[in-house]
């Protein structure tokens, strides 16, 4: 039996299977390796020494947002994603995104940021905020641990993003702040490699790892969600203080910003609280700084309350002009003149938009293409 | 009837005072319950909790009334008295009600907490629902003077049921089309304290007569002003809601109550509390119009079921329809919105290819001969059971017959962006499952809000944004407010994907009309929405399963088992305590009618809905249906407090108890029957029998255990006390766990054998107790 010849046919039969595993192994040893050796990255992230303290006993202090949580051994800071275990700050929000998606960049929203390029959104789990109105709220709201999680490593998505032909990433969704150290992380990691970040946040953050973010990062969507302290209390659950600070430390730091209001009808559409806002943002940070007034749609607690008629925006983007803004948006009503860009010389459209999907570019190297002052922006 | 007869002149203000009491409490019943809705955004848990406070506080008070039974000596000006205290508390009971946002820690707009329902129903209903548990037992005093014994409590009980079932109806057909609540609770106060001023004369009570015909007095002012009063609290119950809206106009349909809010140039309708639409709002009915027009190549009849004042008919006649019929349960929705409504909307309404129909969506589904090719439905989340039947498995396929060959189905639930969490998953994939289970091809459109599109034809519904956008620019429409562009920003492909790949392994969870799921889930939800914190008590329930009963069971027959071994050694002792003499016998009687109170209230919820889902929610037929109920309650009561004097109280009472559990377990295949039945009529008989049968047990039960219980304790006021107090106290545990959790998760048919269940262990336990001995004669 041993020494029985092969026959032709068994020998191709065999020369099949042999081609057929020398197909497969590399994509089996690939997926082996991304899953066993590379995908399995850490989700827990002991956060830097830097941005907490270690008080007496095993209690610790957090500095990364104005909240400063003290937390006892086993505890949870309030934004659900860092624990303090026996004495050490951890993060447990890191290589673990249970959202990842590609977005026109539009929709972080940044109008004034590569227009009708692709962007890689990336969101765990947590958030140092409790807005009534969450848009994320089923996965804001909850743990990271909680939820149905991707394992995502920095060089996965900077791969990602490359292969699927996006120029940024983005750290949106739910407050990026939350997981500080996954974005500096992967923002570091990819700056390198030719993609860049943009984080959309509410600003709920302290001015050090802020500063440390601004190195990294290259557009900031910054939701100001009032002008009001009231409202930040009862809605949101923060502080207009440290937003307003945040905001001049990005200015100081000289990175591209963009402001977002989200107009809730009766809670914050105040048109002379509005105006005051328009000033303090002229004032402190300049006419160029585009500003989007987004509109309500009854969501999470709010649910019961009616989306903000169109008119409040527009007398809402009226004010904005008036008080000298340059660049101010509607978004999340369209078609609407105000999802365009207007040259603040000639007043043509240099970006026609409807809602985040750019239809007509007339920029030409930053310029107005038809009187060409320069638009202030990142356009290349 | 022959009650009435034998009635002399002197007990005709006592029999119209205990049908007056039948009258108020079921008429303020319905007021609070609708008052309360309002308040809470109501959903079939706030129901529960209603009802569980009221019946808890009604047992109570008869309880608290039958302990202190003895000390009473003259019950009639005390029956008065409370009589007076009734009309008073109950209008400051709907101010209190309208008004009570306030105490509440709750933003505006926002979502009450459970817990905060739950204080907040418990209290407020608390005097009055006291004071009508009161009355009862002190009724069956009084009429103690005539009657003697059980036939007292049984005329009462019959009286009071007469009461009741008059109280409804004349509500439903009469009272709510002419007058506000504030009008009609007044008109019931002004009843109530002429009855007690006749009472009181005929007791000499001089002082008491003054206090009566004050307050008469006040009374008719009081209800010259109703208009005035009713616009005041609403209006500040609105600005309660949202200090910046202002109050155009609050009115109530028989179906609950519809008010007009305005905020600068927006209206916006709220329906028992939750926001419907608003008007104009440009963007959800584009969306919502023309995302799903294109799901069908060529949509030539349509029907809409719901939801198209708020601009979604306007946009849907954009496309090249035939006709469009479109189905709204309460005209009172359309009539003000006539009021309200831009222009381009009335135009709309009143398209010569439009045809409105005011019935409800699933009964018009049911008997609809005509054939579509696209069936919108635009329908609340399913927050009780009553909406929850638009999102069943039967209903989808009663949808299915009535759709052209290629006919697309819509649909839609409220969603989030970007991620499901465990609760949403559930309660959408559960609707997802019972769309699955009857079309071919399903698909959902991502974002804040899930469309389900369904149709059994290929090719024909697509969520890929070139096939819709060319169907689109076909049609060459004219749409203001809605470009090609617009498929792009709210389909975005990755999206898509995500949301129907999660949806299709969801959990397996089915909607289903004997498994209603999907509501139970949306209480879930709701909690999430109401709460600051993470405490989630209902995903646990989920895992229980049937098996506890098991437990329970065999906790209720040991504990009557030791009872009666403890009771028999006692009889043995030369000194008895009195409260220990046949103390077994007492329990075994009054958790006997604590649990047929439970298991009742039960299946009366139980053929409610299913008559509900099967025939469909037409007001007046619901309506009879509750009164069958309760003439079924007069005919058992009434029989069995005429067949007492056999002797053979126990034997009758076991047999009752036996004959419910068995009656129980029928349900579910007289269920398997009817729903092969297509007649309405039919369906509607079979209803009524079934329902008439549970009453007549109910009351037969309730008879039966004052007859058995008198043995044991003469005091009239006593037994009736407690035997009503334990029959309102199992009810109130039934309408608590009953809509909102058993039938959800266990499903109707093992409800039934759940109650069924109950019951024989009951009847063991009755056995247990009562065979060994044979009740003592002349006791």
């Amino acid at each position: 039996m041993g020494k029985e010849s092969i026959s032709r046919r068994n020998f191709m039969l065999n020369l099949g299977k042999f081609g057929i595993g020398l197909g497969v192994a590399p994509y089996v040893l690939d997926r082996f390796y991304q899953e066993n050796v590379l995908g399995k990255e850490d989700s827990l992230y002991e956060v830097d020494l830097r941005y907490y303290k270690r008080l007496a006993g095993s209690e610790v202090q957090c500095f990364i947002c104005p909240l400063n949580c003290v937390l006892n051994d086993g505890e949870t800071c309030f934004c659900r994603t860092r624990k303090n275990h026996s004495g050490k700050l951890y993060s447990h929000a890191y290589n673990n995104p249970c959202v990842i998606r590609i977005d026109p960049v539009e929709k972080t929203p940044l109008n004034h940021f590569l227009p009708g390029t692709q962007t890689l959104s990336v969101a765990t789990g947590g958030c140092n905020l409790r807005c009534l109105y969450c848009q994320n709220w089923q996965q804001s709201q909850e743990k990271p641990d909680e939820l149905k999680n991707f394992n995502l490593a920095s060089w996965q998505a900077v791969k990602g993003a490359k292969d699927k032909g996006c120029n940024t990433i983005a750290y949106t969704y739910t407050e990026p702040v939350a997981f500080y150290e996954y974005m500096r992380d992967m923002a570091v990691f990819s700056s390198q490699k030719g993609v860049r970040n943009v984080m959309a946040s509410a600003g709920y953050i302290n001015p050090e790892p802020l500063r440390e973010l601004c190195r990294y990062i290259d557009g900031f969507a910054i939701a100001l969600k009032g002008f009001d302290e009231k409202y930040f209390e009862k809605v949101c659950g923060s502080h207009i203080t440290p937003v307003l600070e945040a905001l001049k430390v990005i200015k100081e730091e000289r990175k591209w910003l963009e402001i977002t209001t989200l107009i809730v009808p009766t809670y914050n559409d105040d048109m002379a609280n509005l105006r005051k806002m328009c000033q303090w943002i002229k004032t402190n940070l300049g006419s160029d700084v585009p500003l989007h007034f987004a509109r309500f749609v009854p969501e999470y607690k709010l649910k019961n309350l009616p989306p903000t008629p169109v008119q409040t925006l527009e007398e809402a983007r009226k004010i904005g002009q008036e008080e000298g803004l340059r660049f101010v948006y509607l978004s999340n009503v369209a078609p609407h003149e105000g999802n365009n860009t207007y040259c603040p010389n000639c007043k043509k459209d240099v970006v026609k938009r409807i809602g985040f999907k750019v239809l007509e570019n007339n920029l030409e190297d930053g310029r107005c293409r038809y009187c060409k002052r320069s638009i202030p922006g990142v356009w290349t | 009837m022959q009650i009435l007869q034998k009635v002399n002149s002197r007990g005709l203000d006592i029999n119209l005072s205990i049908v007056l009491l039948g009258i108020t409490s079921q008429i303020s019943q319905i007021i609070l319950l609708r008052e309360l809705l309002v308040i809470f955004f109501g959903n079939e848990l706030s129901l529960g909790i209603i009802f569980f406070s009221w019946l808890f506080w009604v047992g109570i008070g008869s309880i608290i009334c039958g302990v202190f039974s003895k000390r009473i000596d003259n019950p009639t000006p005390i029956f008065a008295f409370f009589s007076i205290l009734i009309s008073v508390i109950s209008p400051i009971q709907i101010c209190l009600v309208r008004l009570s946002r306030c105490i509440i820690n709750v933003h505006s707009g926002g979502y009450i907490p459970i817990t905060s329902m739950g204080i907040l129903s418990f209290a407020i209903l608390s005097i009055v629902c006291l004071l009508i548990g009161i009355q009862f037992v002190l009724g069956t005093k009084i009429y103690d003077r005539w009657k003697k014994g059980a036939r007292a409590i049984g005329n009462v009980y019959i009286l009071e049921s007469i009461g009741s079932i008059s109280g409804g109806l004349v509500f439903t057909f009469i009272l709510v089309h002419a007058f506000n609540s504030f009008q009609i609770i007044f008109l019931l106060g002004i009843a109530n304290l002429l009855i007690s001023l006749f009472l009181l004369r005929s007791a000499g009570h001089k002082s008491g007569q003054v206090a009566a015909g004050v307050c008469v007095i006040v009374f008719i002012v009081l209800l010259a002003n109703g208009d005035f009063i009713n616009r005041d609290i609403s209006r500040r119950q609105w600005r309660i809601f949202n200090e910046h809206f202002t109050l155009v106009e609050s009115k109530d349909s028989k179906y609950g109550n519809i008010s007009v809010l305005r905020y600068r140039d927006q209206y916006n309708f709220y329906e028992n509390g939750s926001l419907l639409f608003s008007v104009p709002d440009v963007e959800s009915a584009s969306i919502a119009a023309h995302l799903a027009m294109v799901q069908h190549k060529q949509p030539g009849r349509i029907l809409l079921i719901g939801g198209g004042l708020s601009g979604v008919l306007r946009e849907v006649l954009r496309h090249p329809v035939k006709n469009v019929d479109y189905v709204e349960l309460d005209p009172l929705i359309i009539n003000l919105a006539m009021k309200y409504l831009p222009p381009t909307d009335l135009e709309a309404l009143m398209d010569k290819r439009v045809q409105i129909l005011y019935t409800d969506g699933r009964f018009y589904v049911k008997g609809c001969r005509k054939r579509y090719d696209m069936v919108i439905i635009s329908i609340p989340d399913p927050s009780t059971a009553t909406i929850n039947r638009f999102y069943t498995v039967e209903f989808f396929r009663e949808v299915k017959d009535i759709l052209k060959k290629d006919g697309v189905l819509v649909t839609g639930l409220s969603s989030a962006d970007n991620y499901f969490g465990e609760e949403l998953l559930s309660r959408n994939g559960s609707v997802y499952g019972a769309i699955s289970k009857v079309f071919a091809h399903v698909l959902v459109t991502p974002g804040n809000f899930n469309y389900f599109y369904a149709t059994d034809a290929l090719n024909q519904v697509s969520l890929d944004v070139d096939v819709l956008k060319m169907r689109f620019l076909n049609r060459n429409i004219g749409a203001r407010n809605w470009t090609e562009y617009h498929y792009e920003l709210y389909l975005p492909p990755y999206e898509v994907n995500r949301v129907n790949e999660n949806l299709k392994d969801s959990g397996g969870f089915i909607n289903r009309d004997s498994k209603p799921i999907t509501y139970y889930f949306h209480v879930v939800l709701w909690n999430l929405w109401s709460n600051t914190g993470t405490f989630k008590p209902f995903n646990w329930m989920l895992k229980v399963k049937g098996l506890w009963i098991v437990p329970v069971a065999i906790f209720l027959l040991s504990s009557g088992v030791l009872l009666s071994l403890l009771s028999n050694r006692a009889r043995r002792m030369e000194t008895c305590p009195r409260w220990m003499k046949d103390i077994d016998k007492r329990y075994g009687i009054l958790l006997a009618i604590f649990i047929t109170g439970m298991g009742g209230i039960i299946l009366e919820i139980v053929l409610m809905l299913l008559f509900q889902s099967l025939y469909g929610y037409v007001y007046q037929k619901v309506g009879l249906i509750i009164a069958i109920f309760m003439a079924g309650l007069v005919i058992g009561s009434t029989v069995f407090n005429n067949i007492r004097r056999r002797n053979r109280d126990f034997i009758s009472f076991a047999v009752i108890q036996a004959v419910f559990s068995l009656f129980a377990f029928v349900i579910p295949f007289i269920y398997e029957y009817v729903s092969s039945i297509i007649s309405p009529i039919a369906i509607f008989f079979q209803y009524s029998v079934l329902i008439l049968a549970t009453g007549f047990l109910v009351g037969a039960e309730f008879m039966g255990a004052c007859n058995l219980y008198l043995k044991y304790n003469k005091e009239v006021g006593r037994t009736s006390g407690v035997i009503y107090g334990a029959d309102l106290i199992g009810g109130c545990i039934g309408s608590l766990i009953g809509g909102s959790i058993l039938i959800p998760i266990l499903g109707i048919f093992k409800t039934c054998y759940f109650v069924g269940i109950m019951g024989i262990v009951i009847f063991v336990l009755l056995l247990a107790i009562f065979l060994p001995q044979k009740p003592p004669k002349n006791y």
